[in-house]
């Protein structure tokens, strides 16, 4: 059972006044809110715990990497990888693609083509148009439909023997459209190339399979799934990181050092220069048992019933401009919408005042905002913690300030 | 300080100085957070701003700053412009924003004072 009400009570942000009215937390597409188990446990790991992983040889080490590798096997298994040594941790989901970019990138020779759709987000596009740069490659870029929606044909149509890797994300950051990774990773596949998912929006707000999806690379978020920031992860398929150069060099990621050489370490530590973030992967570890009590499912259910809810509402007000988006089918609680005749951050700033936190902005997504045929959008995002009251009092918020322009 | 308080608004809704200058320098300024541009036309004399008139697509902050900026510079001497600090700004407007929003404010008087700046620096250099 879905107990919103129950979930509440974990968050100690939500109790928070903002000039007086309560917080309405609706930017969790960019960060969600943490529980207070996982504050609690963060505070206790570092305060009687803490020790460097992976190098001594005493208790609290031990324990430590026990904890540390216990929370891989839980990031495994939640996002359906076979093996903990394929979950590489990264500072985030930006960081395991730029990985992914950097020891992929090796292997490419000029002329070869990578296949990206128009709403990546950035942390899914710059990495691949300055490495065609560097490297003389071809970037392709998928069409949206008139609603935004992946171009099933336009990838058909793009992808061709040349093309190396697709890197689409699993749900845009900006429209909330889930798109079809399944048959995406499956013609990449029949075509020679390599696929990589984007999982930022979806590990921890959708059921994962990685291997039901049958992709290649899946880059996950810890932070915007109640984890600290800062950690996140990149699962990889296991023939294809042994293949692999190392991203970044230096400790821990080596099996032996001379002073002529260097031989690397078993994955999936070859991936993991350096001190990584301890706290940051146990906590990661600690979110993804939360998430697991609730269940993906569940998950997955309350947030369409929150868009549902939302988007009907919305769509009754006449100055509200949905970007030309007219259902919910595929999607996930993500609502890019603009207020007419109001400019996005105005429109943020006055619903500030009534305690409720929307994005405005380009969304790390230019390319995406020129399609669009604008510079900046709002962007309403819901997560476990959010009820359709708020949903109510954002919609009253909505009418208050829509009058101040005139 | 409301960032909205009416003159502030007044100035959004009718900014003053709005329009072109054709044939004299132009500044492309962007505001890179949201997107926001402005193309400022700017004509000189004897070192001083004698015109200023510019097309702005941006929110109410930015449309109201830069109308009373305009207002502020003009007629004064390039010296003058490039003294001009970010708290003074603010003053002029009656209103420091948070962080997030000061940018609006600032960014298309941030492009004419290091057009101010490039011009004195060119004039060190000869």
């Amino acid at each position: 059972m879905f107990n919103v009400e129950k979930i509440r009570k974990d968050f100690p942000i939500l109790k928070r006044k903002i000039n007086g009215c309560p917080l309405i937390y609706f930017d969790n597409a960019a960060t969600t809110q943490k529980p207070a188990v996982i504050l609690a446990k963060l505070r206790r790991q570092y305060a009687f715990s803490h020790s460097n992983v992976k190098q001594g040889a005493y208790r609290i080490a031990e324990e430590t990497t026990q904890k540390f590798e216990a929370a891989r096997k839980k990031v495994a298994e939640f996002i359906g990888a076979g093996k903990p040594r394929e979950i590489i941790f990264t500072r985030g989901a930006t960081e395991a693609i730029n990985l992914a970019a950097y020891s992929l990138g090796r292997r490419l020779k000029k002329g070869d083509r990578i296949l990206v759709s128009l709403s990546e987000h950035h942390s899914n596009f710059v990495p691949w148009l300055r490495l065609a740069r560097e490297k003389n490659l071809k970037l392709d870029i998928v069409k949206l439909t008139p609603e935004y929606n992946f171009d099933w044909p336009d990838f058909k149509q793009k992808l061709t023997k040349k093309t190396k890797l697709v890197a689409i994300a699993h749900i845009s950051n900006v429209s909330g459209f889930v798109y079809p990774v399944e048959k995406i990773c499956k013609e990449a596949h029949i075509a020679g190339a390599l696929a990589l998912i984007d999982g930022a929006q979806s590990a921890g707000h959708i059921p994962v399979d990685v291997r039901k999806i049958g992709c290649d690379f899946y880059a996950v978020s810890g932070h915007k799934m109640l984890a600290p920031s800062g950690i996140g992860a990149l699962y990889g398929r296991e023939e294809i990181l042994e293949k692999l150069e190392p991203f970044m060099s230096g400790g821990k990621m080596i099996a032996e050092v001379t002073t002529k050489n260097v031989s690397w370490n078993d994955l999936p530590w070859k991936f993991e220069a350096g001190t990584p973030n301890i706290e940051g992967a146990i906590l990661f570890g600690e979110a993804i048992d939360y998430l697991s009590k609730i269940g993906a499912k569940n998950i997955h259910k309350y947030d369409s019933e929150l868009l549902n809810y939302a988007f009907k509402k919305m769509k009754k007000l006449e100055f509200v401009d949905l970007l030309g988006i007219t259902s919910v089918r595929r999607r996930t609680g993500i609502i890019p919408f603009n207020i007419k005749g109001i400019h996005p951050h105005d429109a943020a700033s006055w619903l500030d005042e009534y305690g409720v936190c929307l994005r405005a902005g380009h969304h790390c997504a230019q390319p995406f905002m020129k399609h669009l045929g604008v510079s900046a959008t709002l962007r309403a995002s819901f997560y476990i913690y959010n009820t359709k009251k708020e949903i109510d009092y954002f919609i009253e918020a909505l009418e208050k300030i829509y009058p101040r322009i005139r | 300080m409301d960032i909205y308080q009416e003159f502030i608004m007044d100035h959004a809704k009718n900014p003053r100085n709005s329009g072109r200058i054709k044939g004299e320098i132009k500044i492309a300024a962007a505001n890179q957070l949201c997107g926001d541009k402005a193309d400022i036309y700017i004509k000189i004399k004897k070192n001083k701003l004698a015109d200023i008139k510019y097309e702005i697509d941006g929110c109410i902050l930015s449309k109201a700053a830069l109308s009373i900026f305009s207002e502020h510079i003009k007629t004064k001497s390039m010296k003058t412009i490039l003294k001009i600090k970010n708290k003074d700004i603010f003053k002029l407007i009656g209103a420091e924003p948070g962080p997030s929003r000061q940018k609006c404010v600032l960014f298309a008087a941030e492009a004419i004072r290091s057009l101010a700046l490039n011009r004195q620096k060119a004039k060190i250099s000869k």
